[in-house]
């Protein structure tokens, strides 16, 4: 090495700045204990999820209320119950350039002028919620209530946000794991699917000031909007601050659309997408799934964690440990708003070469959990213990709280979800592990795409045989198993 | 870190951002943005084992969960030319078992047990942590103590090789098959020295991580993993009693060592001529700019106003940079600048994401044109309390998990000697004056820099100030052996 060295003691170096030396160590080198036995730990202590209380303002909008004491501090959220497939199909973007625009400035406050209000709280305000310290809850309401309702909705800002837009779809597509979810949606939905549709650059241009104002009035309106507020503050506290923010705010029509239930395919097929120069490969591997709202889905959950929803799963262990193909492997149930349907992904990147090997890998483990090699007792066990072990640290915060309450009302599940937890937990059997599996991952009705070079990997994935193999020339494209 | 947490998905940039916002706790009485402000304390008890390791409790009872974090005061730059990469790799062999934890084990106990793990790797250090629920705290003792004190009776050549190739894989997917991915490397080795400790990056090549050996990993664990050269810190739902007695159960048999510890000494550094650099990325759609000066590390006593500096040009929408770029010229989507600051030496960067057709050129011109601006327009009072106040507030909502406690106590004592450095560590960022910021930024804003622009491949009509010479540092792509077909 070029460069100087000091030298310090090891054992020595800090010692002059410590204070409490602790008792000496009176045991021989690795002490007077078996340190191949565990532990003995005590019970967990029981988890006690804080009350959710639901309350009304004068127009109908409903407000969950977690007091929460534990420290001084305020996270408010505001739910939006309107769905993106409110667009009209040659305006895919048009709901997000809504949200960006009521962050512009409203009637009241530029918004230059709006950045230094929140400079001199010390927190940001969105018109989608804050967390502040108690002191400034005033203040931030009436500024996330000025922007939710009085947008200036500037022309000027419109055409820089689509800009801006514009810019990120193109990079987006530099990519791997975004492509692959291009093409995977496309295979999976259809590629005129709600759930498949993308902004592009003829989209987002095609917008003007006068759909963001249309769109902004006819949906963001009661019933739509929903709030949820957690930390130091009492229901009826909440409730009286926020009826005089919001409490003329008159209806509108409903925000939410349910598209057409996609249904997976009829038989499993390989889609590659050619991402030349890729030193390694994206494969994503899926079919639909149940709502969110199924009786399943703790069954669901804790069949996903030992095929690959935690880092002890078969898949991770398999293809990382074992095989080192990948830095890690994970599947998992992406779910929707009740009612719509979830989709199961299976997903890595993978090392070029060994493509076709993680192929075969991956549908080893899909088609061991679907029946081959079902879940065991064991398993199921490990799963149950660390899906109810875990909760103490999943509610952990205030923040983490409060945001676990506004996803219930986004999700549209019931308020006491969380209280009913681990009974649910605890309630499913290994019978109804066994038949999740079955029913939900079907190794022979499977969506595959693989993003990666082309001309190092078709031939090899051709020669598995694991299922034709059909080359994706576009992200619009609906690929055909017919080739 | 051993493995990517399925949530984080942040770029280089988000995890600078991230670093940049100061950790805070949460205080029994509200701060004030604007009125008299005390910085919150936390509860800390301080004590040394006889064989080195320094201990830190830290009581807090708000939730049933306790956070166990151990540090060892090595990182990359204790790495030998040849071995770059390796403290990376060391950090995953650390989780493959040790004498009396078979193989395996690590994971499944603590996932059993319902808690997190992971560990990670910097310049400056490694760490190995779990928040746990607090019944299990003494299950987590017992795993760290067991590697500390009894990793190499585990070890052997299958676990090295297979990490191995799991951190090639983590490098692959990190760096290798990301739009311009070998960026941070490529500052870092142009910004510092040649051979400075801090010039490789921390997840090293592929060359040297085939050259590691067996006998590497058992050098590098006697030299580096001595308890005298790590802190423990566990915060949260415990019994401050019980707790002691079990560090001393788990922790105290381990041997310690009077061997001497070599550091690198990394002195002072500044360039004297600016470096224009240029990377091709045939993956890429969009070039990217960013601009890099040697700068001071988070010990120097110019730390706190050089880090204030970035927040003038890039904090909000008013700040100078992001205003011209992004808002009135809207050239970029996007501008960051701040001091990126390692325990003995730093970088101040300021990294620019155009607009698609917007001018490489014109960018580096307008930052100039605004950093010499400073001159004429020198920073206010007004831009300087904008950031405390953010400072003050995001202090007392930023810190309010067992685990974030448990790193800012850490990284006091380890890099200040002082568990409670944070307090004084934001006392002085809220005592500085816009003169302070001045200073620094005339201080290290100099002509000596790198400057990086990056553009898909071929298109190098695109660099900034194509006219003047550069360098082309587009990396080689790996080769990689293709499996014959159907052969697996």
């Amino acid at each position: 090495m070029t460069y100087n060295k000091r030298v310090i003691c090891g054992a020595l170096a800090m010692s002059a700045a410590l204070v409490s030396p602790s008792s000496s160590a009176l045991f021989a080198q690795g002490g007077t204990f078996d340190r191949t036995i565990p532990p003995t730990v005590g019970e967990a202590k029981p988890l006690t999820f804080p009350a959710i209380v639901e309350r009304q303002l004068s127009n109908g909008i409903l407000v969950a209320i977690m007091e929460d004491r534990s420290s001084p501090v305020v996270r408010v959220s505001t739910v939006l119950e309107i769905s993106p497939e409110r667009e009209p199909a040659d305006q895919i973007g048009l709901s997000s350039l809504v949200r960006s625009m009521l962050t512009e400035g409203t009637t009241v406050h530029t918004a230059d002028e709006l950045s230094d209000e929140f400079a001199r709280l010390g927190n940001t305000v969105s018109p989608f919620g804050f967390y502040t310290i108690l002191e400034n809850v005033d203040r931030s309401l009436e500024l996330m209530a000025e922007q939710l309702l009085t947008p200036a909705f500037d022309q000027g800002a419109l055409d820089r946000i689509k800009s801006n837009r514009i810019a990120e779809i193109k990079r987006a597509m530099e990519n791997p794991s975004y492509l692959a979810g291009r093409v995977f949606a496309n295979q999976l939905y259809g590629a005129t699917h709600p759930y498949s549709r993308s902004e592009t650059e003829a989209t987002i241009s095609s917008i003007d000031r006068d759909d963001i104002v249309s769109f902004f009035n006819t949906y963001y309106r009661p019933p739509n909007v929903k709030f949820v507020v957690g930390g130091a503050i009492t229901p009826d506290e909440v409730v009286a601050k926020l009826e005089k923010f919001f409490g003329s705010w008159t209806p509108g029509s409903p925000g939410t659309v349910v598209p057409p239930e996609p249904v997976s395919p009829d038989s499993t097929v390989v889609y590659l997408y050619d991402r030349p120069n890729s030193p390694q490969s994206v494969i994503m591997i899926g079919s639909m799934g149940p709502r969110r709202d199924d009786p399943d889905y703790f069954a669901i959950d804790l069949m996903n964690r030992t095929l690959g929803g935690a880092f002890t799963s078969r898949l991770n262990l398999n293809l990382r440990e074992v095989h080192q193909y990948t830095y890690g492997a994970r599947t998992s149930f992406n779910y929707r708003n009740v009612p719509e349907l979830s989709n199961f992904s299976a997903s890595a990147s993978v090392v070029a070469s060994k493509t076709d090997s993680s192929l075969i890998e991956f549908m080893k483990e899909i088609r061991g959990i679907h029946g081959l090699q079902p879940v065991t007792e064991d398993e199921l066990q490990f799963a149950r213990n660390q899906a109810v072990a875990i909760l103490p640290l999943q509610f952990e915060t205030i923040i983490q709280r409060a945001n676990a309450v506004a996803s219930l009302y986004s999700r549209r599940l019931p308020l006491d979800f969380y209280n009913k937890l681990v009974g649910n937990y605890n309630a499913v059997t290994h019978e109804q592990v066994l038949n999740v599996a079955r029913k939900w991952i079907d190794p022979d009705r499977m969506v595959v795409v693989i993003v990666g070079d082309r001309s190092q990997i078709e031939a090899q994935l051709r020669a598995t045989g694991v299922a034709p193999v059909v080359v994706v020339e576009s992200l619009e494209e609906q690929g055909s198993s017919s080739k | 870190m051993i493995y990517k947490k399925m949530s984080a998905r942040k770029t280089l940039f988000a995890r600078a951002l991230l670093a940049a916002s100061l950790a805070g706790m949460v205080a029994p009485e509200a701060a004030s943005a604007q009125g008299k402000f005390n910085i919150p304390k936390l509860p800390v008890e301080r004590y040394q084992l006889k064989n080195g390791l320094t201990v830190l409790l830290s009581r807090d009872t708000s939730a049933s969960v306790v956070a166990v974090d151990v540090w060892y005061h090595v990182g990359s730059k204790n790495e030998e030319v040849g071995r770059t990469g390796f403290a990376h790799l060391f950090e995953h062999v650390m989780f493959q078992g040790s004498e009396h934890i078979p193989y395996g084990q690590h994971f499944k106990i603590i996932e059993n047990a319902g808690g997190n793990l992971n560990g990670t790797t910097n310049y400056d250090k490694t760490n190995y942590y779990e928040t746990v629920p607090s019944n299990q705290l003494e299950t987590a003792l017992w795993l760290e103590s067991d590697r500390m004190g009894f990793l190499l009776n585990g070890l052997d050549q299958t676990k090295l090789d297979a990490q191995r190739d799991v951190v090639k894989n983590e490098r692959r997917q990190r760096i290798d098959n990301q739009p311009y991915g070998s960026m941070w490397e490529i500052i870092t080795l142009n910004t510092f020295p040649e051979g400075s400790p801090y010039a490789w990056p921390v997840i090293g090549s592929m060359e040297d991580l085939s050259a590691a050996t067996l006998d590497d990993v058992k050098n590098f664990f006697r030299k580096y993993y001595v308890p005298g050269n790590a802190t423990l810190a566990i915060v949260g739902d415990f019994d401050a009693d019980a707790t002691r007695a079990l560090v001393e159960k788990y922790f105290g048999p381990i041997a310690g060592s009077d061997a001497e510890i070599e550091r690198p000494v990394i002195q002072p550094y500044t360039m004297t001529a600016e470096r224009r650099l240029v990377l091709e990325d045939d993956r890429s759609q969009l070039p990217q700019f960013v601009i890099t000066w040697p700068a001071v590390g988070v010990k120097h006593a110019d730390n706190a106003a050089l880090s204030a500096f970035g927040r003038v040009l890039t904090q909000d929408r008013t700040s100078r940079l992001t205003k011209l770029l992004t808002y009135e010229r809207q050239l970029t989507t996007q501008v960051w600048a701040g001091l990126q600051g390692l325990e003995d030496a730093g970088m101040f960067m300021i990294y620019a994401v155009p607009r698609p057709g917007a001018s490489l050129t014109e960018i580096e011109r307008l930052i100039d044109s605004t950093l010499t601006s400073f001159d004429a327009n020198p920073v206010t009072a007004e831009e300087v309390s904008r950031f405390q106040n953010y400072m003050k507030v995001q202090m007392v909502l930023g810190l309010d998990g067992a685990m974030n406690k448990a790193e800012l106590l850490l990284d006091g004592q380890v890099f200040h000697g002082d568990p409670l450095h944070y307090m004084k560590s934001i006392q002085q960022s809220l005592d500085i004056t816009p003169q302070d910021v001045m200073a620094a930024a005339k201080k290290y804003l100099t002509t000596g820099r790198v400057v990086l622009s990056m553009v898909p491949a071929g298109q190098l009509d695109q660099i900034s100030k194509p006219d003047q010479s550069y360098q082309n540092v587009t990396p080689t792509p790996e080769v990689q052996t293709p499996a014959p077909a159907g052969n697996n």
